[in-house]
C-alpha cells in the first residue's frame, strides 16, 4: 500500500512534467491577476444572474428564505455550468495543444530522451496543461460557496458538483491528450480532438434521454450556453437539460456516471500513453485530416461545430464563401421542413419578440436592448477580424446573425487558439457574453431577449415547430451540407476538379 | 519503476568516466585496440520513408573519447543518424550497439548514457535557466538537483543567466544552456545535430572550447553540420555523408590521405621569408611554395598530417626565420567532399 502510495504522489504531486507546467502556465503575477479577475467576474456574473432570477413580483413584497434559496440554487448551477464548460473546453483545447505542441516546438524530443515514464508525461500534460482553467475553477468556488451559505444548495450537491468537475476535466483532457500524441501538430490535435468529442456529443442529440450512456454529450455547447443564460432559456430547453449533464444531478445518478466516465478516461489516456511510446505514430497527415473533417462532419450532423471548425480551419474566401452557402441551405431547409401554411405562426411564435410584430421588436421600447445587442455583435467582429482576420470575421458574424452564436464563439476560439494568447482570449470572449446574456436578461426582464441573446443553435431549430423538428432540420440539412464541404475538400485535396473539367473540354472538343 | 533503476545502476559513475578520460587522452588512431573500444557500433543500418531511403548501409565504430563529425548536405541522412544513435526512431534494417545497449531493445536503456542536443535544441521559453535544467534533473532522478544546475551551469558559463527566463537568452546562450542539459546527467555521449547552426562567430569560438573541454571530461561526441569548416579544425573524426549513405570516414589525416588531397599551408613570418621558403622547399610532402606578399607563403603540401608538427618545428627553429604563422587554410575539407560527392576523388 505503501509502494501504491508512494508511486501515487509521485503521478500526481512529485511529477516533473506537472510541476514544469504549472511553472510555465501559472508565474505567480499571472496567476494571480488571473485569479483576481476570474473571481471579480464569477462574482459580478452570480450578482447579475441571481438579479435576472428574481420576477419584479418578489420585490414588491417579502421574500421568503425558500424563494431565496431556490434563486441560490438557479445561480449555482449557472457557476456550475460555467465550471463544467470551462474544464471540458479550456481542458480539451489545452490538453490537445500539450504533446502536440510539444512535437511543433522540438522539445517533444527531448521530453522523450528523459527516463520519465509515459503514465508519468501522461498524468503531467492532464493536469498541468489546463492549470490556468484550474485556476479559474478555484477562484469560482467562493462564489458558489455564497450559493451554499445562502441555502437551497446541499452539501452534497457541491460534492457531486465538484466531482463532475473533475471528471469531465478528466475525461476531456484525456481525450485531448490522446488525439494530441497522435498528430503532428497543435492546430491537426486541437481540431480533430474536438471533432471527435462531437461525435459522441451528437449522440445526446440523437439519443434524447439516454444522454448518461455517452458520457462526451455534456460538451454540447447549447447545454451550457443555456445553463448560462439562466431560467429564461431554461424553459426553452428541458430536452437539453435532460440530455445533459445535470440530468445525474436531478435523478441521482451523478456516481455511476462519475465513475464510468473516470473509465472512458482511463482507455483515452491508455491510447495516449500507447502513441507517446510509439516513436514514429503520426495518427494522420494534413491531407487526410482534411478528409476526416469531410467524414466527421457528416457523421455530426445537426452540431454546429463542425461548421465553426471548418471554417476557422479553412482558407479566407473558401471560410466567407461556405459560411454563406451553408446559411442559405440551413434556411432552405428550415422553411422546406416546416409546412408552409405554418411558416410565418412559427416564425412569429419563435421569434425573439415572443409573437409580436417584429416591427415593434426592432422600434419599440425593445430597440435599446437590440441595440446593446447589436453593438456586442460588432465588438466580437472586431475582436475576431483583429485576430482571426477580416474574412473569417464577416463568416462568423454571418453565423451569429443567423442565431449561430455558439458556431460564432467556437470559431473564435478555434481561430485564436493557433495565436499567441489566443486561448486568452477565447475565454475573454466567452465571459464577455455571459456577462452581455445575464444583463440582458435582468434589465430588460425578458425570457424573448435572453433567447435572442442566446438563439438556438441552429438556424432550422429557430424557425421549425418543436424540438424534434429541428434536430430533423439539422440533420438533414447538415447531411446535405457536410456531404458538399467532404466532397469540395476531397475534390481540391485530389486536383479532381481540374482533371474532370479537362475529361470534359476533351469531351466537348471530341 | 524496476527497469528504471536497473538502467541507473548500469549508469557509469564518476570514477568510470576519470578511466574513460585517461583513454580518450590519446587521440583515436583507428589501431584495433581503439575499434575494439567501440563506444557506438553500427551494422548495416538503413532507414526507409515509405519509398525514401533517407540512410543506407550504415557500419560504424566509434571509440570512446572521440569528437566524431558527420558531414553533408543538407538531405544527406545526418539527422536520421543521429535520431536513430539516440533511440528516438528505429532503424528499418540493421543494429545499433550505444554503450552495450541495442537502441531497439533497450532504448530507455540507452537515452540514460547519452545526451540529445536536437537542431532546434528543445528548450521551453517560458521556464527560467534553473527551472529548466531543475525539469530534467528531476526526471533522471538525480539526487542533488540543486548541484546539478550549479555544476551544468558552470560548465557552460551560464551561471550569471540562472533566474532568467529562456525565451530571453540569446540563440549563444540557449546552445550552451541545451547542452548544460545534455550533460546534467553525466552522459557518456552527445550526440548534438547542428550545434554551430545559426551562431555568430563568437558563439562558434565557444562552442568549440566547450566541446573541446568535454572531451576532455571524457565525453563522447557526435556532432552533425552541413558545414565543414565550422567542424574540422577539433573533430578527430569525420564521416562524410551524401544521399543517405557514408561515402568516406576516418580520422581526418586519413580521410585527406586516401583522397589524395594537397593541404594548403598557409605560412606567415616577420623576417625570413626567403629562409622558410627554402626549408620549405626541401621538407617532405611539400609539392610547392607560392610567395603570397613580404610575409606569407602558400605550401602545397601532400604528406601526412603527421608530418605537420615537424614541418612546423622546422620553420620554429630555423635561424634568421621568425614565425608568427602556422595553419591549414579553412575549407580544405570541404574541397574533399565537394570532389568526393561529384565523384572526382575515389
Amino acid at each position: 500500500m505503501a509502494g501504491g502510495g508512494e508511486s501515487l504522489a509521485r503521478l500526481l504531486v512529485h511529477n516533473p512534467e506537472l510541476i514544469r507546467n504549472l511553472r510555465s502556465g501559472l508565474r505567480p503575477l499571472k496567476a494571480i491577476l488571473l485569479g483576481v479577475a476570474v473571481l471579480g467576474a464569477c462574482s459580478f456574473n452570480l450578482i447579475v444572474n441571481f438579479a435576472a432570477q428574481m420576477p419584479p413580483r418578489y420585490l414588491q413584497r417579502n421574500i421568503t428564505p425558500e424563494e431565496i434559496a431556490e434563486a441560490l440554487t438557479i445561480s449555482f448551477f449557472i457557476c456550475l455550468s460555467v465550471q463544467l464548460f470551462l474544464v471540458q473546453l479550456g481542458g480539451l483545447l489545452l490538453a490537445a495543444a500539450s504533446v502536440a505542441g510539444e512535437r511543433e516546438l522540438k522539445t517533444w524530443d527531448v521530453q522523450r530522451m528523459s527516463p520519465a515514464s509515459a503514465l508519468s508525461m501522461a498524468s503531467g500534460k492532464l493536469i498541468g496543461a489546463p492549470a490556468v482553467v484550474w485556476l479559474m475553477v478555484i477562484a469560482a468556488l467562493p462564489a458558489q460557496a455564497l450559493c451554499v451559505m445562502g441555502g437551497g444548495v446541499s452539501l452534497n450537491t457541491l460534492a457531486q458538483g465538484a466531482a463532475l468537475v473533475v471528471s469531465g476535466s478528466l475525461l476531456y483532457g484525456s481525450l485531448g491528450l490522446a488525439f494530441s500524441s497522435g498528430v503532428e501538430n497543435r492546430r491537426n490535435a486541437t481540431v480533430t480532438a474536438f471533432l471527435a468529442a462531437v461525435i459522441f456529443g451528437a449522440f445526446s442529440l440523437v439519443g434524447l434521454g439516454a444522454s448518461e450512456a455517452w458520457p462526451l454529450a455534456g460538451l454540447n455547447p447549447g447545454i451550457v450556453i443555456f445553463g448560462m443564460t439562466g431560467e429564461a432559456a431554461r424553459q426553452f430547453a428541458p430536452p437539453l437539460f435532460r440530455a445533459g449533464r445535470f440530468f445525474g444531478l436531478e435523478t441521482g445518478m451523478v456516481w455511476p456516471s462519475i465513475v464510468w466516465e473516470c473509465a472512458v478516461s482511463a482507455a483515452f489516456i491508455a491510447g495516449a500513453m500507447r502513441l507517446m511510446r510509439d516513436r514514429e505514430t503520426t495518427l494522420w497527415s494534413k491531407r487526410q485530416a482534411y478528409i476526416i473533417y469531410g467524414v466527421v462532419g457528416l457523421v455530426c450532423t445537426g452540431s454546429c461545430w463542425p461548421w465553426a471548425l471548418g471554417l476557422a480551419w479553412l482558407k479566407s474566401t473558401t471560410a466567407v464563401v461556405l459560411a454563406v452557402s451553408m446559411c442559405v441551405v440551413a434556411l432552405i431547409m428550415a422553411f422546406a421542413i416546416t409546412p408552409p401554411h405554418a411558416k410565418a405562426r412559427d416564425w412569429l411564435r419563435h421569434a425573439p419578440a415572443g409573437g409580436r410584430d417584429p416591427r415593434d421588436w426592432l422600434w419599440g421600447e425593445r430597440s435599446p436592448a437590440l441595440l446593446a445587442m447589436g453593438v456586442v455583435w460588432v465588438i466580437l467582429a472586431c475582436v475576431l477580424a483583429v485576430t482571426a482576420g477580416l474574412w473569417r470575421a464577416i463568416g462568423a458574424s454571418l453565423a451569429a446573425a443567423l442565431g449561430l452564436f455558439p458556431a460564432a464563439l467556437l470559431l473564435a476560439i478555434c481561430a485564436t487558439a493557433v495565436r499567441k494568447n489566443g486561448k486568452v482570449l477565447a475565454f475573454g470572449i466567452m465571459f464577455a457574453w455571459c456577462f452581455c446574456s445575464g444583463i440582458f436578461a435582468a434589465v430588460v426582464d425578458s425570457e424573448e431577449v435572453a433567447e435572442a441573446c442566446i438563439p438556438f443553435f441552429l438556424a432550422g431549430a429557430v424557425m421549425s415547430e418543436g424540438y424534434d423538428d429541428a434536430v430533423l432540420a439539422s440533420l438533414m440539412g447538415g447531411t446535405v451540407l457536410w456531404g458538399f464541404v467532404a466532397l469540395v475538400m476531397v475534390a481540391t485535396w485530389r486536383g479532381q476538379i481540374a482533371r474532370l473539367r479537362r475529361v470534359a473540354s476533351r469531351r466537348a472538343g471530341g | 519503476m524496476a527497469d528504471d533503476q536497473g538502467a541507473a545502476d548500469e549508469a557509469p559513475r564518476p570514477n568510470e568516466a576519470e578511466a574513460v578520460d585517461d583513454e580518450a587522452a590519446t587521440p583515436p588512431d583507428g589501431t584495433p585496440a581503439a575499434a575494439a573500444d567501440a563506444l557506438i557500433t553500427t551494422t548495416g543500418v538503413r532507414k526507409e520513408y515509405g519509398d525514401v531511403v533517407a540512410v543506407r548501409d550504415l557500419d560504424l565504430r566509434i571509440p570512446r573519447g572521440e569528437i566524431y563529425a558527420f558531414v553533408g548536405p543538407n538531405g544527406a541522412g545526418k539527422t536520421t543518424t543521429l535520431r536513430m544513435l539516440a533511440a528516438l526512431i528505429e532503424p528499418t534494417e540493421g543494429t545499433i550497439d550505444i554503450c552495450g545497449s541495442d537502441t531497439v531493445k533497450d532504448p530507455r536503456g540507452v537515452h540514460r548514457r547519452i545526451g540529445f542536443l536536437p537542431d532546434f535544441f528543445g528548450l521551453y521559453d517560458d521556464l527560467k535557466c534553473w527551472e529548466y535544467l531543475d525539469y530534467f534533473a528531476d526526471t533522471y532522478g538525480l539526487a542533488d538537483r540543486e548541484n546539478a544546475i550549479i555544476e551544468a551551469l558552470a560548465k557552460v558559463e551560464l551561471d550569471v543567466k540562472r533566474d532568467e527566463l529562456v525565451g530571453t537568452l540569446s540563440r549563444g546562450m540557449r546552445q550552451r544552456l541545451a547542452i548544460a542539459r545534455c550533460v546534467i546527467h553525466d552522459p557518456e555521449l552527445l550526440l548534438l545535430d547542428e550545434p554551430a547552426s545559426g551562431l555568430d562567430p563568437k558563439a562558434r569560438i565557444e562552442l568549440r572550447k566547450l566541446l573541446r573541454g568535454l572531451q576532455k571530461q571524457g565525453k563522447t561526441i557526435i556532432v552533425s553540420s552541413h558545414i565543414l569548416s565550422e567542424l574540422s579544425d577539433f573533430c578527430t573524426s569525420v564521416a562524410l555523408m551524401e544521399k543517405g549513405r557514408m561515402i568516406e570516414s576516418g580520422t581526418i589525416g586519413e580521410v585527406l590521405e586516401r583522397s589524395g588531397h594537397k593541404s594548403v599551408l598557409v605560412v606567415t613570418v616577420l623576417d625570413g621569408l626567403d629562409a622558410a621558403r627554402g626549408i620549405l622547399a626541401d621538407a617532405p610532402g611539400v609539392e610547392g611554395v607560392e610567395r603570397k606578399d613580404e610575409e606569407t607563403l602558400e605550401v602545397a603540401y601532400s604528406g601526412s598530417r603527421e608530418g605537420l608538427p615537424e614541418l612546423h618545428r622546422l620553420l620554429a627553429t630555423a635561424e634568421g626565420v621568425r614565425l608568427v604563422g602556422f595553419h591549414e587554410r579553412a575549407g580544405d575539407i570541404e574541397d574533399i567532399f565537394l570532389r568526393l560527392s561529384s565523384g572526382e576523388a575515389s
